[in-house]
Formats: structure tokens, sequence, C-alpha cells
């Protein structure tokens, strides 16, 4: 299912036509988020117009429809990435990728403007929506340009073509001409890097794949350029859509689409002031007195030989305490230049060129149990790929970021091998340590290969919390992580994946699950989970790095329906929580998702009638 | 009283050497010679042959020990240029006698400490050299390698069609020429049978001899017949061979003291004439030093094994006397344990009366024209503008010049138009475009099924931007060879998600960047040179410690070096985990093990053939042949044609900071480069010496560019749900892309290294005739031929409009005349369209020349 165009200017309105199958009798189509307001106008099949069209439409397995819907923006809608469904009687449909933009929007000319000489002229800012749909094609576009000027060109395409293997690249052209042909365009820019991709990814398949492909380029002189958009290996399709934006570099579009909203792992989570605030608000602060001897040893006006480890890492992790910023000091890369720091803190510090690397000392006493977390706030994967490493005071390697996960053998092996954005380990021995920072390779280093590390006791947490997204294959396509299409008198499972962090997992621990907004006559009933997730990470190797990757717990819910149970004409939102227990004490409520829920009539024919005497128009 | 030694060499008519040997006689016979002379050659010829010089070789000579020998040759420099052995004709004499004595007519051996100085004289010249003796009574110990290992290689028992073939022969191993003594020691004393891929024994090793009846060793009755043996009868029981074999069994069969025969290894030949002309029937004795590893050189010339290449061309005997039979060139292999060498011959007809003055235009030009001289060449005259034109552009571009720029340059009288018009193609896109496709070549950017498409991208890109910023070749080597992270050059470490092994990728590596085939080091000792099995997987070990960086084998993955990893490669014999070990045979120190390939990296760009291969390499693009041909295959046994020249260009290039451009301009202003490819009748059968240029099939991409720039119908690229824009010109495309004329024409698919050129083929010739690429372009519409009948042109504007075009030249004016009629005569547009035909399909069209 795909959209076109791929998205509209705020406080505008404008029509798209959603494609895919299984639309029959679609009869409405709902966003997700505030601010867009939709209008469903027809559904139609699509029949191919070429000779063969009817042995092609008898070789289909499965008919094609579109749906044309009236799309309204508000002026104060969330520019960036939203999305649409479509609703028919077989119940609410995958997600439809749209944007809103904050600039002038246009569509590209129905002009072919397929080579250098038809490129279509544009003005910035702007933004384009445009599909490449015929092999080898590629659209150009003009921009004139001041001398000096610098501007951003961002591709984005839809979540859709890029599952679909789209992959945007964009150039920038010169009329340079050459000796052999003086109206040569000469390529000056190429980029088709992927913004958001993860090459370590997130855990969620649907974020390793990026969207976006940027391109930032300064333009010597004046004149008129030409942008290309064109796809990898000169690969195009139906439903391979996108949206050019042209704008000066200081506007970059909002948002990075993609990432899931807790973010444990992700190399571009915000570390910052509030981090242990955000970590305790996904766990229980554990406020139970002092160990015994040194209470007694208080109580008797004495003061502890040692502090208490358990009280020591309990004040440490206070939420409320400030957290202290520390910069690297060049040359960082001998012991004795190491930056000394307070734990907990923050180190700042760049990797400026190959082999750069930062050492910073820190103090711990016997017992103590720290996690490193990483951020690179500007270039980060899969270029700058930061890795923690912990040395003693002699220079040995205690345990590193660096985690072995799998390892082949043969005449020679292949070893594969993960960089984590969090490491946590146990220090047996009290005394100075040193974290050093470095890229992953030796040859990497650059200006913009900023890092910043929190360093702090381990705060036991729920981390990520994810719905199951395998359940589509066993469910009847019914279910899925985002939505839920239920049969009156039938039951649907909804599984969560749910990550323990940092000694989380223990037997006096436990997670409480429940869904809030559900319809009369549907229930949540706890359900049995019995698998994992596949390829769920195997348990760490790294000597000296306890609980490198958190354990996992799946849980499922099961939303049943009575048989009377009235079936709804447009989704009803539900949402599902979790609540951290700790030692019989309720953790604060975590949202999940929000997902769509209908409840689907057995009668389909019924709901037709219905439908024909009922014109929808969806708000939210 | 002196020590003398006479030749008897009979005079000849036919050869100047020979001739000069009736002058050793007396002054009055030297009267008889020049006027047969003048009889032969006239009276230039009498100049001509005219001995001017002399000089014994080698000049200065240390003698160790009692077995010591020194061969010597006599060398007479002629006014004609050329330097001719009088060996035999000298006489020799040495200034204290009883320090030494003649072994042979020119080889002598010590018989006393002391110095001398000994003198060689032919017809009335003398020449000298110094003479040092230690150690006269010193017998020289045992040494398995120089004894037993020396005969075998003599024998030919370890050559590679026998014991010395990959597996041996007949059960036995030997290795080839003697190069692993202590390998050879063990299946002779010890026995076994030699497995590719197991150091592990299946059977109870055999001895090959018998200690306890020495006579009853395997070894010698083989040799001598007494048991039937394969390879025939290699020496009787009555001759010193088999004699010096029974003693050494006799005694036990010692392999020798260590510090004699372990240590001690020829590290290189010294041979003596590295190049030669002879005249027809002349000859040559080849002198043969090896340098040892202890400092001491050594006349080897009696124990090395000679071949020639060519023997209708010269003929070598085993004790290295060389014999011209018929003009042509050629080399002559000289094998010593371990260690081979090549001599380069050239027979030459009679001399020029005169030889012309070639102007030359840079160095290249000097190394060149000056073996040409030698050779008796006379290089061809310098290319018209035109055939320059043409040449230059395909060559730097893989474009041809539009007929605008044909005819502009053609009218242009300016003086410096041809280094103008090579700066303005070194400095455009089409280089850059051209030089991704050379680079597409060597570097294999393919895009295969083993290859994901955005690796391919990334891979690609790198190569593009590289070229676009003009990086030096070194730093290219270097980011490809150490690449890390996620970037283009890592890319190509991979098939689909997976790093390719150490062992695949080791061999293609040093094939690229040093223009040596390791391929069959693999898994045995390479059979020719001196490269080890031990040698290859030391390379490989480099390799050893990359690891991909990722979660899961489906997300793209970064490559980095892991410096915990130490048991990655593993010899596949002996199971033992290799360490780190350059190509020369050093190990790695342990204290450096941490960023292996770079270590690697830095080791190849900085190692003299790095700069060798890459030059040849280039040189080959340019002149249509590598002066070591094949390109990358560079050995002893496969010589360049101009030794100095390449060590010339190998220099220029990396002091100049291995600039590519450079390199190709530097060769494209020679006048060698611009030479005409119409020879003469001293240069007609030449293809070795660069003396005029050589036709160039162009390659198939090249090939379909220029047909679709002839005819103006761009070629369209596309497979399924992929395809590339119309005017995306063919060089550019990886290889995976679908196209039946490309696969005709022989393309290379870069999966893996070419093994040679593309040959021409009979379906090359049918597709000239009935294939889509020169029919559909022809007659396509707004294509050239359509809009040359439809702008109104004459018939005379269209035939010049499309020789320009195809070839770069106005038509002679018998081609136009004849082409006007031809057209006058059919439907024009038949005409016009069989008549761009004719030149499509033309060898002057498909040919760079």
């Amino acid at each position: 299912m795909w959209l076109f165009p791929l998205g509209g200017q705020r406080g505008t309105s404008l029509e798209v036509e959603i494609r895919g199958k299984g639309l029959q009798s679609a009869y409405a189509v709902v966003a997700e988020e505030e601010g867009i307001r939709t209008e469903f106008r027809s559904v139609e099949e699509i029949v191919e117009e070429s000779d063969d069209s009817a042995q092609k439409q008898a070789d289909k397995k499965e008919p094609e429809y579109r749906v044309r819907v009236g799309v309204e923006i508000d002026a104060a809608a969330r520019p960036g990435n939203h999305w649409l469904r479509v609703v028919t009687p077989r119940g609410i449909s995958d997600r439809v990728h749209f944007r809103v933009n904050a600039d002038r929007v246009i569509r590209e000319s129905a002009d072919p403007h397929d080579q250098p000489a038809r490129a279509q002229a544009i003005e910035y800012p702007v933004v384009v929506n445009g599909q490449i749909d015929t092999p080898a094609e590629m659209d150009f576009y003009q921009v004139e340009v001041a001398g000096g000027q610098e501007l951003l060109f961002e591709v984005t395409r839809s979540q859709e073509s890029a599952a679909n293997v789209f992959r945007s690249q964009i150039s920038i052209h010169g009329r340079r001409g050459s000796w052999f042909d003086p109206d040569r365009v000469v390529r000056l820019a190429f980029s088709d890097k992927d913004e958001g991709k993860r090459v370590i990814a997130d855990r969620d398949p649907r974020q390793r794949t990026g969207t976006r492909v940027s391109l930032r380029h300064r333009f010597p002189e004046a004149g008129r350029y030409l942008v290309e958009v064109g796809s990898l290996g000169g690969q195009a399709k139906a439903g391979f859509v996108y949206q050019l934006r042209v704008a000066p570099p200081d506007r970059p579009s909002p948002d990075t689409p993609g990432l899931s909203d807790w973010k444990e792992r992700s190399f571009v989570r915000e570390l910052g002031d509030d981090r242990l605030k955000q970590l305790w608000s996904r766990g229980v602060r554990d406020n139970r007195p002092a160990s015994k001897p040194n209470r007694e040893a208080a109580q008797d006006g004495e003061s502890p030989k040692e502090p208490d480890p358990a009280q020591l890492d309990l004040r440490l992790s206070d939420p409320t305490l400030t957290l202290g910023v520390h910069s690297e000091k060049e040359p960082g890369d001998r012991l004795e230049d190491a930056v000394e720091i307070p734990v907990p803190s923050i180190v700042e510090g760049v990797v400026q060129h190959p082999g750069d690397s930062d050492l910073f000392k820190f103090k711990v006493h016997s017992g103590q149990k720290l996690a490193f977390e990483v951020e690179t706030p500007e270039a980060s994967r899969p270029d700058f790929n930061p890795l923690l490493q912990i040395i003693d005071s002699r220079g040995r390697d205690q345990f590193s970021s660096l985690r072995k996960t799998e390892k082949y053998r043969r005449v020679t092996s292949v070893h594969l091998v993960s960089v984590d954005a969090k490491v946590i380990g146990t220090f047996e021995k009290g005394g100075d340590y040193y974290l050093r920072v470095r890229d992953v390779t030796f040859r990497k280093g650059d200006p913009g290969f900023r890092y910043r590390v929190l360093v702090r006791p381990q705060i036991p947490h729920v981390g990520d919390i994810h719905l199951e997204t395998r359940t589509r294959d066993f469910e009847d396509g019914r279910v899925d992580p985002h939505r839920v299409n239920l049969m009156a008198g039938e039951a649907a499972k909804l599984t969560l994946i749910m990550e323990q962090e940092e000694g989380f997992f223990l037997p006096s621990n436990q997670i409480a699950v429940s869904v809030e907004g559900l319809p009369a006559g549907v229930e949540a009933l706890p359900g049995a989970s019995s698998y994992r997730l596949p390829g769920s990470p195997k348990p760490p190797v790294i000597k000296g790095a306890d609980h490198h990757l958190p354990k996992i717990q799946t849980i499922s819910v099961v939303l049943h329906s009575r048989d009377d149970v009235a079936p709804t004409h447009l989704p009803v939102w539900i949402t599902v929580t979790a609540r951290p227990i700790v030692g019989g004490r309720l953790g604060p409520k975590l949202t999940v998702k929000k997902i769509p829920l209908t409840i689907l009539d057995p009668n389909p024919a019924r709901k037709l009638s219905q439908l024909a005497s009922q014109p929808v128009q969806e708000e939210r | 009283m002196e020590v003398r030694s006479t030749g008897r060499t009979k005079a000849s008519r036919r050869t100047p050497a020979a001739r000069i040997a009736v002058l050793a006689v007396g002054a009055v016979c030297l009267v008889a010679v020049i006027a047969q002379a003048g009889e032969v050659g006239g009276n230039a010829r009498e100049a001509s042959t005219q001995l001017e010089s002399l000089r014994l070789v080698p000049f200065d000579v240390r003698l160790q020990g009692a077995d010591a020998s020194q061969q010597f040759l006599v060398m007479g420099k002629f006014a004609d240029g050329l330097e001719r052995d009088l060996t035999a004709q000298a006489e020799f004499s040495g200034s204290r006698p009883g320090l030494i004595r003649f072994a042979a007519h020119s080889r002598i051996q010590p018989l006393a400490d002391g110095e001398l100085v000994l003198t060689a004289e032919v017809a009335g010249r003398k020449a000298t050299a110094a003479i040092a003796i230690r150690g006269s009574q010193d017998k020289r110990p045992f040494s398995f390698p120089r004894d037993i290992g020396s005969l075998l290689t003599q024998q030919g028992c370890n050559n590679t069609t026998c014991h010395g073939a990959v597996p041996g022969q007949g059960g036995f191993k030997l290795s080839t020429n003697a190069t692993y003594p202590r390998d050879d020691y063990k299946w002779i004393v010890e026995g076994g049978k030699f497995e590719v891929l197991t150091a592990e024994m299946e059977e109870p090793p055999h001895p090959r001899v018998n200690l306890k009846d020495p006579e009853k060793s395997l070894i010698l009755q083989k040799a001598t017949l007494q048991i039937p043996h394969g390879g025939g009868l290699r020496f009787g029981s009555d001759s010193p061979q088999y004699a010096r074999i029974l003693q050494w069994i006799e005694a036990g069969a010692p392999y020798g003291e260590e510090g004699e025969s372990e240590n001690i290894q020829i590290e290189s030949l010294e041979v003596y004439p590295r190049e030669s002309v002879l005249d027809l029937d002349g000859k040559q004795q080849i002198l043969v030093m090896a340098h040892l590893s202890d400092g001491r050189r050594e006349d080897v010339t009696q124990q090395v094994v000679y071949e020639s290449i060519n023997r209708s061309v010269v003929d070598v005997d085993e004790g290295g006397l060389v014999k011209a039979h018929k003009t042509g060139e050629t080399s002559v292999l000289v094998r010593a344990p371990g260690r081979a060498a090549a001599v380069r011959f050239g027979v030459i007809a009679d001399p020029l009366p005169s030889y012309p003055e070639v102007p030359e235009q840079n160095f290249i030009d000097r190394h060149v024209f000056a073996k040409l001289k030698k050779f008796n060449i006379v290089p061809s005259e310098l290319s018209s503008d035109a055939e320059f034109l043409r040449r230059v552009c395909l060559d730097l571009t893989g474009t041809l010049p539009p007929p605008n720029r044909v005819r502009e340059f053609l009218a242009s009288k300016d003086p410096d138009k041809r280094n103008r018009i090579i700066e303005i193609l070194l400095n455009s896109p089409e280089f850059e475009e051209f030089l991704f496709y050379r680079y597409g070549e060597i570097f294999r950017w393919y895009g295969g099924a083993t290859q994901l498409g955005k690796d391919t991208q990334l891979y690609g890109e790198w190569l593009r931007q590289s070229i676009a910023i003009n990086k030096p070749y070194d730093q290219l080597a270097v980011d490809r060879i150490a690449a890390q992270g996620y970037d283009g050059p890592s890319r190509f470490f991979y098939q689909l998600r997976f790093i390719i092994p150490p062992a695949e990728m080791i061999a293609e590596q040093v094939r690229i960047y040093l223009a040596r085939r390791l391929d069959c080091a693999r898994c045995h000792n390479h059979p020719f040179e001196a490269w080890s099995q031990d040698q290859f997987w030391g390379m490989a070990a480099f390799y050893g410690r990359m690891v991909d960086l990722r979660d899961s084998v489906m997300d793209d993955s970064l490559l980095v070096d892991d410096p915990a990893l130490q048991d990655q490669v593993v010899h596949p014999r002996t199971k033992k985990v290799v360490q780190p070990r350059f190509l020369d045979g050093r190990e790695l120190p342990e204290g450096e093990r941490t960023d292996l390939r770079m270590k690697l990296a830095q080791w190849i760009v900085s190692h003299p053939y790095f700069a060798e291969a890459f030059v040849n390499r280039v040189w080959d693009w340019f002149l249509g042949k590598g002066i070591v041909d094949p390109v990358d295959d560079f050995r002893s046994t496969n010589p360049p044609t101009h030794p100095e020249l390449l060590k010339a260009l190998a220099e220029d290039f990396r002091v100049n900071g291995h600039d590519v451009k450079h390199l190709m301009r530097v060769i494209v202003q020679s006048r060698t480069y611009q030479l005409s490819g119409v020879p003469n009748q001293t240069n007609r059968g030449d293809r070795l010496n660069f003396s005029h240029a050589l036709p160039k099939p162009l390659p198939a991409a090249v090939l379909l560019d220029a047909i679709s720039q002839v005819t103006e119908v761009p070629e369209k690229f596309a497979s399924g749900d992929r395809g590339f824009a119309a005017g995306t010109r063919a060089i550019a495309l990886m290889p995976s892309m679908p196209s039946q004329f490309m696969d005709v024409f022989e393309r290379n698919e870069r999966k893996t290294l070419p093994e040679g050129k593309p040959e021409p083929a009979l379906a090359q010739a049918l597709h000239m005739l009935t294939g889509k690429t020169f029919t559909e372009k022809l007659a396509r519409e707004g294509g050239r031929v359509d809009r040359l009948i439809r702008s109104g042109a004459g018939d005379g504007a269209i035939v010049e409009e499309l020789y320009l075009a195809a070839l770069s030249r106005f038509p002679t004016a018998e081609e136009r005349t004849r082409l006007e009629e031809m057209i006058a005569e059919r439907p024009r547009r038949e005409a016009v369209e069989s008549l761009t035909w004719g030149l499509i399909s033309s060898r002057q069209f498909a040919h760079n020349h």
C-alpha cells in the first residue's frame, strides 16, 4: 500500500491517492494523530490499460484498488511523519506514510523531466512531491542559486517504498560542459546515505530502514544547477514516491523518523541532565535503609570505616543529582593525561582524527556496578562508532562496549561483533580506573565525531518495550503491532517484548501490563507466552562485563470480544501500558503503544448496506 | 713467466666476432679480415666492425676456498656500437704464476693465497681484472643444497615436468630447482609422499637412501635405470654424479654444517650480460654470479640451468653458451636453486649503414630509442595529427573526438597543440569517467550477484570520488587494502554479507598491487618462482583479524580489525596458526601487530614492485603491450623488455607522488606514444620494442559507446525494474547490467581478474552483420544518419562528416570519390546507412591505432 503525493503543507488541503490490495469497499481513511482531517472520496479497482491487461489482471492473485481521499492539514499540525489508515468492512488497514511540511509544497511536473535538458525549474524553499515509477527514471529539477549560496537538499521517501527497496539518491550537477560536449552536465555532489539508518540496528526491524537522504552543498558560483533524484541501480516501480526538499541549510526537516519513544541503546538518544530521572521513571527507586552494620554504627555515633556500597550507589543514582559535564583535554591518549571525573558525570569530547582516543579517570569502590552510556550528538553511525573501553590503572583492559555475538570457525573464521551504546560492568576491586573513548576503527576521525558519555551507577529499570512484530505471520493478518481487527466472539493476542535492564530482573521485581480504552464488550485477559523473539541476543561473552544485554521477557495479553459486541464503524484507539513493580511497590505507568482497534461485523454485506446510506468524514 | 690460455676458435666470414678472431693472429690478417668484411658489408661495414675497446668481466674477483673458480668474459666494443663476446679469441695471462691455474680456457681456480692481475688480450688490445685469493687450501664443507641440490637441478630431476611438479612424480617430491632444500633432504633421506592439504603421511615413509648398503639406494638405482624409472637414465654408474651421490650416502647422508648450508642461501643472481645483441650466428657466453646471504659472491655459471624461450632465435647449451640462429628477440632463462633470472637477446641482421637521428621528447624516448638503435630498428615517423587525436582521445577518455573538434584540431597551426589537447583531456569529465572504467576493471567494481547493490554503490562512489580529487595511487591502495568501517573501499571485502576469506583475498591483492601471481602458492610452493606456501599464508595472515561489526547477519556491517583475534589464519597443511609475514619473508614483530592491514598496505606501497606494477599497467593501456606482458605476471622467467625504462617510469611515478595524471601525461607526451602506426622496413616485424604504434582493439564498452556516438543513438540499458537513463555510457556501467553486445565482444565481467586480453571471435563478426547494435541504430529517427539526410547536406559533406565522426580523419580523395559515386547510385538513405555501417564495422573503427 502506498500513497501519492507523499505530503502537503500545513494549512492547506490536497487530494491523495492510496493504492493497495484489499481496499475494496473502503469507506473511511483515518489519521493517527491530531491536526489532519480526512474526507473519503472514492474507491475503485485499478485496471491496467495496456493491451494485455486482461491477461495481466487474470494473472494477478489479488486486484489493486485506488482510494481517493481529501486531506486537510491544520496550520498547527506537527511537521514531519504522520500515518493514515484505510477502513474497510474487513477492518483497519496497515498504516501508510504521509508527511506534513512547513514549507511550500508542489507536485512534480506532468511534463517529462527525466533529462537535464528537460529539468523542471523550482524555487526554494520548496518541497516537491515526486515519484519514480519507470525503470531507469530519474527526475531532474533546476534551481537558480547565488554565488556562495549553500543549500540543503533532502529526499524523503515513504516508509512503504523504503521497505520496498527504494534506495533514493541525490545528485547536484552543474552545466559545465566539456571539450566533447558543450552541453554536458557534470556531477558536483552526490549522496545516498540514509539518515536514521542504523547499521547496527535497534531491534525493531522497521527502524533499520532510513527514509531520508540529504546533501548539503555550497555553490561557489551563481547560476542554474540541476538536482537529480534517482534510485540505486536505476530501480523504479509503482510506489517509489518521494519528497524533495530544497531549503537553506539552517532549516533542516524537523524530525528523524522511525525511532521508538524509549531509546535505551540508540547512539542518537539524548543524554541530558535528566537522564537519571528518566531512568528512574522506568523503575522504582529503592529507598530501603542502610545495611545493618553501618546503620548500627551510625546509631552508636561512630563513623563507619568504609562507606556502605549500597548506600553510596543509591546516593549517586539520586535523580535530583546534578550531573557535571567534563570535557576531554588534548592530548588525552596517555593515562597520565586523563581527565579526572566523579561518578556520576557526563564527559564530552571529539574523536578529531584517525587513531585519536581520549581518557578519563574515575574512582570506584569494590563491588561497584557502573553503567557507561554514549551518545553521538553530531556524526553518528555508520560513520562514527564510539568504542568505550574500561582499563585499570596499569592499562589492562577490563571490559568494553564491544560485544561478540557470533563466531563461525572454518579454516578461517568469521566473527560477528557489535559495539553497543551502553555497557555495564561490576568492579571487583576498588581503585582508579580509566574510560577510553575512541572510534572502533583506526581509520576514522573528524571534528564532527562528537560524543557524550554518561558514567553512572547502574539503575534497575524497564528498558524498551515493544509489541511483537511477527504476530501477523501467526494471526491471519488481523493483528499486527499497530492495529487490531477483532471479530465479535473471537480473540486476538498482543505480545509484548520487555527488556529488563541493569539488575531489574529479580524474582521480587515484576512488570504489570494493562490495556486501556477498550470498547464495551471487549476485555483484556492474561495470555501465555512460550516463545522468544526470534533472533534475540545471545548471552554476553565479554569477560568482566555482566548483563551486557538486557534480560528479555515476553508477556501476552489476549483481547477477547463477546459474541454480542457491536461492530465499530470507525476504529477505537486503545492504549497498552506497562508498570514496573519492585518489592511490591508500583512504579510509574509507561505507555507502550496506542493502537487502533475495530470490531468487525461478521456479515460484511450488512456493513456494505449500512455504508451506502452513511458517508464518512473522519476527524481527529 | 706467465700462465696463459689461448683461444682456438676458427675465423668466420659472417660474424664480426669471428672476424675479430683473425685479428688476434696478427696485423697482416687484420687487413685480410677488413677486406673480407668489405666484401660482405661494404665500406660502412668496415668502419662499423672496428674494435674500439676491450673489457674483462668480472673485473674484480675474490676467490674464497679451494673449491672456488671463476669464469671470465672478454667483451669487445665495436665501432657499430655493439659489444661482442671475444672470450674464445682472447689470450689470458696472470701476473703471478703459481696463484691460479686455468681449469678451462677462460676459467681459473686458485692454487695459493695472494693477489694478481689477470690480463686478456685480443688484437693487441688488453683488458685486466684484479683477483684476490683467500683460503685457497680450505676445502668447503659439504652442503646438501649446493652439492646434491644443484646436482639434482642440473640433471633435471627437480624440474616441473618431473619430481619438481606440484605433487611430485611417482610418489617422490622435490622442490622445483631445489628451492627448498630442507624439504628435499627430508623427502630423500626420510622418504614419504607429498600431500597438498596435509602434512600427515598415509603410509610409512620409505627413504630413498640406503645407509647400510648405499649402492642399493633408490635414488641411485632409479637414476641409473637399475630399476625402472619413468624419467629414464639420468646418469651412469661410472659418472661423477653417481660418485658424488654415493659418496654422500656413504658419509651417512648428512645435510651439512648448519652454519654453512642452512643459513647461506642464494639471495640473488647477477647475470652478465643482462641484454645482448648478437649478429646472425653470433655467440655469447653467459656468466652467472650468485650473491650469497653471507655477503660473498660466487661464480655459479656451471651450476645453473639454462633455457631459451625461443630456440629458433637463440639456443643455449648446458654451459651457458648462447648461439644466434635467426633475427628476432627472446630471453634465456637462468635457474639456480630458489632463484631465476633472464638474459634478453636480440639477433640482428647487418647493421644499418647510417642510423637516423630520432628526436626525443622525454626520458621514455631515451630508453626506447636507445634499445631500438641497439637492435637496428628505426622507429616510425611521428603520427599524423588525425592519428594522434583519435588515439589520445580514446586512450585518455574512451571517447571519440566529435567532428567539429577534429576539424578544429587539424586546422590549428599551434605548435603546442598536442600538449594543449592532452591537458584538456586530462582535465575533462570524460577522463574521470574513463579512469573509473579502468579502475573498475582492475579493482573489480562489478555489482554481481555476490555483491549487495548498496555495497557496489558505495565502492563505486569511493572510486569516483578518489578519481575526482586525483587521489595519489599509493593512497588509493592504502585506502583499499586497509579499509575499515562502513565506507566504499571496505565494501570490496564483502561477498554478500560475509567477509571474503583471507586466502581468497591475498592472491588478488598481490596480483593487483605487486603484479605477482601467488595463486598456486595457496596449495603448494610456486613451481617456477620462489613463492612458498608459507609465504602465501603469511601474507594472508594480515587479513586474519577482520571482523564484521553488526548485530545480525541481515544488518549492514562495519569492517574492523580485532586485535584480540590471533587464530584466524591456519596453515592448511600444518594446521598451525600463521603469523603475518611479508612477501620478502620478514615476519611482523609481535609488538607491531596492532593494525595488520595498515602495516601490509604501507609495506606494499613502499615496495619497488608497487610502482613498477602500476606504471607497467598504464603503459599497457596506452601502448597496447606491457613492458612486462601480461601486466600482472612479473616473474624472473618473464622479464621486462625494457627494464631500465620500467625503473625510470616507476621512479618518476614515485617522485611525483604516485600522481596518475602525471604518469599518463608523461606517457602520452612521449614521442614513443605518438609514433605512427605505419611501420617501416626495419620495424615491420617488431611487436616488442614500441617502434611503432600497435593497433589496440577497443574494449567492448568503449566500442559500444563509440557506435552510439557515431550514430547519435544512445544505448538503453535495462533489466527488469532496473535500468539506466538514456545516454548512460557503457563504460559507466557495472558489468552485471545485461548487454548482448558487450557479452559478444567479451567484456570483462570482473568476477575475477582477467587472465588475458579478449580475442576476436566469430560471434563478433556475426553481430556486426546482424546485431541490432549495428543495424537498428543506423535507421533510428533522430540519429546521425537521419539528421544528415534531413539537413540537406550534400553527399560529399555527409561522407566527410561520417569519416570525421568514426575515424577522426577526412576521407582520402579516392575514398571520397568512390563513396560519393556509391551514394549516387543507390537510394540515398540506404546508401548512407550502408556507409555508416561500413565505417563502424571496420577494423579501423574498432581499433585504436
